[in-house]
């Protein structure tokens, strides 16, 4: 046999993964023959002949595919059951993969589960906002409130930045406008974060006129990817601002989206009302850190009326691990919830030391914790993604469908691990098969009533009871004796 | 199926193909020209409607002749009525497809 035709048989056999189960292995015999004597015929050919067996097996995915959708739509679309533990454990395998995938390719949520590195020293990076809007993305700091700050918190923060969103029309040359998203700041704002991927080539060296740093977005999709941009001029509803560079992508991990950063000079500033709203950005006294500040602060300020207002100072990190927070959080809600889904014991396996040897007892044991394993990247980084793609969406939106997500979704999956558990062989792990009714419900007192499963390698039979009694509380696996084996068929096996 | 079934180039095409003798898969790609990945699902869908039959070769011709066995095609009844309409629509048919010498079972 070429390589060339053993490369094509596991195509078919990886083709035949998509034909039900029943129709499997006449399938595979058809193609698998077919194959052969085309491989007989050019097996001593040269390889561009032979290449025919490779075209001939392309063909098969396309046979598999039909049939696939064939038989779905003949009967019905069904959940895919795994009866053998390995292609459970594969599903899941590739189930979490394609979770984890997802959530690497975002950025928010590859922050969240990777640490920033655009930001220096993220541990000192606070952002400053009202209390009860510190969850969300709407401007809570006034602009008085943040000259206030600069003034007497000195001990508190070594250097404070105040931002708003906008959206003003943008004058992006040749007669031509857009409306743009523009985060109007002090112009330290970059100074603060202090971030090499976001700071411009001439940030420091023009200070007393307002400048430009344009998103990647926005220099690619209206600026065609200048590479001559810098010195250009902007004009922002009437006012002239320099382009001092480009922010690399994914770099912003503040709230709002910003099209155009806008650095305004101190005079600038000076001229906004004393009311606008914002957002402010702050880094921590070095001292405060040395103290354990924790990742959150809670400040006091009093404002005119003698009242005070609150403010909390949440570290960037945290923030942005805010997505893994509240995974663990629902995850936590749905395992107390758990127990009034389904019933937690695993059912009643008498020992049997001819049939439940160590091996078999740990390997059941390995089986669920590796399930349990494989869920966790699926429920944590699913919901994640799912919620994250709606990327116009507010951040309490967010999680608030995140929330949802990861609670019924944790439920679910836990559910499903106990009672896909349940119904399993203890020696073989191969899913139980079928069920039949037994007993009669109004002989209950005498004796029991039930479903009752078998195991196809024939290892045993379970009991479960349909009304849990004092002498039959749980499910209950019965040991069948080794003589019984001749009438059952050997498990079928994975093989390619 | 009726003989009325209205079939595309490519099925009566292929229809043509197992009436004119040429019986498995790789043999009707051959006389066809067409690729497996479109004569497969085809004859899954003449099969579906009735309109031919397959029939898996005796296993002990195959091991006599050490190879393993191959699935035949054969037009049903209905097949063959439906084929002669198509011949009628597409008349070219009888020309691109000549008659298979060695008939199989």
């Amino acid at each position: 046999m070429t390589m060339l035709f053993r490369l094509c048989m596991i195509g078919l056999h990886a083709a035949s993964w998509m034909v039900c189960e029943e129709d499997r292995y006449e399938w595979l015999r058809e193609w698998a023959s077919e194959l052969w004597h085309i491989h007989a015929a050019v097996k001593n050919a040269p390889l561009r002949e032979q290449m025919e067996m490779l075209r001939f097996a392309r063909g098969a995915f396309s046979d598999a595919f039909w049939l696939a959708v064939h038989n779905r739509r003949l009967r019905g679309w069904k959940l895919p059951v795994f009866h053998s533990p390995l292609q459970c454990l594969i599903a899941l395998f590739v189930l979490a993969l394609a979770a984890t995938g997802l959530a690497l390719i975002h950025p928010e949520i590859r922050n969240a589960v990777l640490p920033p590195s655009t930001y220096e020293e993220a541990r000192s990076l606070v952002l400053i906002a009202r209390d009860g809007y510190t969850q969300t993305e709407k401007p809570s700091v006034r602009l008085d409130e943040f000259r206030n700050w600069t003034r007497n918190t000195q001990h508190l923060y070594s250097e404070l930045a105040f931002y708003q969103m906008l959206e003003r029309r943008v004058h992006i040359g040749h007669g031509s406008e857009a409306t743009l998203s523009i985060a109007r700041s002090s112009n330290n704002l970059f100074h603060v974060i202090d971030s090499p991927s976001l700071s411009g080539n001439n940030v420091s060296l023009i200070k007393d006129k307002p400048q430009a740093l344009l998103s990647e977005a926005a220099w690619r999709t209206l600026f065609h990817r200048d590479r001559h941009i810098i010195g250009h001029t902007l004009l922002i509803a009437g006012e002239k601002a320099i382009i001092i560079g480009v922010a690399a992508r994914d770099s912003w991990q503040l709230p709002g989206k910003a099209d155009v950063w806008l650095l305004e000079t101190d005079a600038r500033m000076n001229e906004l009302p004393m009311g606008a709203m914002g957002f402010v950005v702050a880094r921590l006294q070095t001292s405060l850190l040395n103290q354990g500040a924790g990742d959150s602060l809670h400040m006091l300020v009093p404002n005119g009326d003698g009242d005070y207002s609150g403010f909390t100072c949440t570290v960037l990190i945290k923030r942005l691990r805010e997505p893994l927070y509240l995974f663990a959080f629902t995850a936590m809600l749905a395992l107390l919830a758990l127990p009034a889904t389904t019933s937690l014991p695993l059912g009643d396996y008498p020992l049997h030391p001819g049939r439940q040897s160590w091996s078999i007892r740990i390997r059941r044991w390995v089986f669920l914790a590796a399930k349990l394993l494989l869920l966790v990247p699926i429920l944590c980084f699913g919901p994640i993604a799912i919620t994250h793609w709606a990327a116009s969406l507010q951040a309490t939106t967010v999680a608030s469908i995140q929330g949802c997500i990861t609670f019924a979704t944790t439920l679910f999956a836990l559910r499903w691990m106990l009672r896909d558990q349940r119904r399993r062989c203890p020696v073989c792990l191969q899913l139980l098969r079928n069920p039949v009714r037994v007993g009669q419900p109004s002989r209950n007192f005498l004796a029991w009533n039930g479903t009752e499963l078998i195991c196809v390698g024939g290892h045993g039979f379970l009991h479960v009871p349909e009304l849990p009694t004092s002498w039959c509380s749980t499910q209950r696996w019965l040991y069948l004796d080794p003589s019984w084996r001749t009438l059952f068929r050997p498990p079928v096996p994975i093989s390619f | 199926m009726g003989a009325e079934t209205r079939l595309s180039h490519t099925a009566a095409l292929i229809l043509k193909a197992i009436s004119a003798g040429y019986i498995y898969g790789f043999s009707v790609m051959e006389m066809t020209g067409l690729p497996s990945g479109t004569v497969y699902p085809a004859m899954r869908r003449l099969e579906r409607d009735g309109l031919i039959q397959s029939k898996w070769e005796a296993e002990s011709i195959a091991t006599t002749e050490q190879r393993p066995p191959r699935k035949y095609y054969k037009l049903t009844r209905a097949g063959k009525s439906t084929l002669e309409a198509s011949l009628k629509r597409y008349p070219l048919l009888e020309k691109m497809i000549p008659q298979n010498e060695v008939e199989h079972a």
